[in-house]
């Protein structure tokens, strides 16, 4: 009797293997997307405070981020957000996190009743380019997050035996904020 | 950038069913470099990221900021947007310099602009696109 090409000998020893760590994947799972959505909040929160330059300074910069002199300041991150009230950050709410049966989700977001013109920066206006700060800083990170995954190629044991299992990821982006 | 800037343009023009809408007015920038738009339109830029693997390097992902605009409505928006979206959904173009396939990354957001009174959609694209040169 001959075997297919792609013929895959021992599935069904992995997918026991699967099955019985199940519980230590999605733990060591939820620990790397834990680390991975604190360090997005905290490089959101760094990109939307800068306090390089003032109010003041823009002005005399003639507005850079407005369409009468569009010439942004922060070439390598051209969503960076200049505080001035502080309100945005203020609206920047802690990492959250959704689980389901398929998946652990964590994400970062604004309360935008409490900074309404987020959405202005975010998406820009007819007068003033955008600056996403949400989806330039997970950008700016994206490396690090998966090599936060990649780094933990864990050893679940079972029954006494240690297995290794490796994963690989993708990250995706969304602004499925409003 | 301006490779991929010239094929969005151009197979856009080349789209009836966008030009039916818009007319030539698919504007290569954010709609803030613009002067004068004229509305409906549509308008899109590169976003920063992206990126290839190290092991395929002529194999980038490029994201890219789409936006559909009318003075009238959302629903007239929505219109232009599904156009733009008809023809590059899951589509894959060419020129000299590179294949894209192009992909929506994000669910349409309405935004209403307070001071033109227009409203847009806006979606980013994910586009894969591998170099030819």
């Amino acid at each position: 009797m001959s075997q297919g090409l792609n013929a895959v000998s021992g599935l069904d020893i992995v997918i026991g293997n699967i099955n019985r760590s199940e519980g230590a994947i999605a733990s060591w799972a939820f620990g790397r997307v834990l680390v991975a959505t604190n360090r997005l909040h905290k490089r959101i929160g760094k990109n939307i405070n800068k306090t390089d330059h003032s109010l003041e300074r823009l002005r005399q910069m003639g507005h850079p981020y407005a369409k009468r002199n569009p010439r942004n300041p922060h070439k390598k991150i051209p969503h960076t957000v200049h505080r001035q009230s502080g309100t945005l950050l203020s609206a920047l709410m802690k990492p959250q996190f959704k689980l389901t049966k398929e998946s652990i989700i964590g994400f970062v977001e604004l309360d935008e009743g409490m900074a309404p013109h987020a959405r202005w920066v975010i998406f820009g206006t007819t007068k003033m380019i955008k600056r996403d700060f949400l989806f330039g800083s997970l950008q700016e990170i994206r490396d690090d997050i998966i090599k936060i995954f990649q780094k933990g190629r864990g050893n679940f044991g079972a029954d006494g035996e240690a297995k290794t299992f490796i994963f690989s990821t993708s990250v995706g982006t969304t602004t499925d904020l409003f | 950038m301006q490779s991929l800037r010239a094929l969005i343009r151009s197979q856009a023009i080349a789209t009836t069913a966008i030009t039916n809408k818009v007319s030539d007015r698919i504007y290569p920038s954010e709609i803030a470099l613009v002067e004068n738009p004229v509305f409906p339109c549509l308008n899109f830029s590169m976003d920063s990221g992206g990126g290839s693997d190290f092991d395929a390097p002529k194999i980038h992902n490029q994201a890219v900021a789409v936006w559909a605009w009318s003075t009238i409505s959302y629903d007239e928006a929505a219109e232009v947007y599904e156009t733009f979206f008809n023809a590059f959904q899951r589509t894959r173009f060419k020129n000299d310099d590179l294949f894209a396939l192009f992909a929506e990354a994000t669910a349409p957001i309405e935004n209403f602009d307070e001071l033109t009174l227009a409203y847009n959609i806006f979606t980013r694209w994910s586009v894969t696109l591998i170099d030819r040169t």
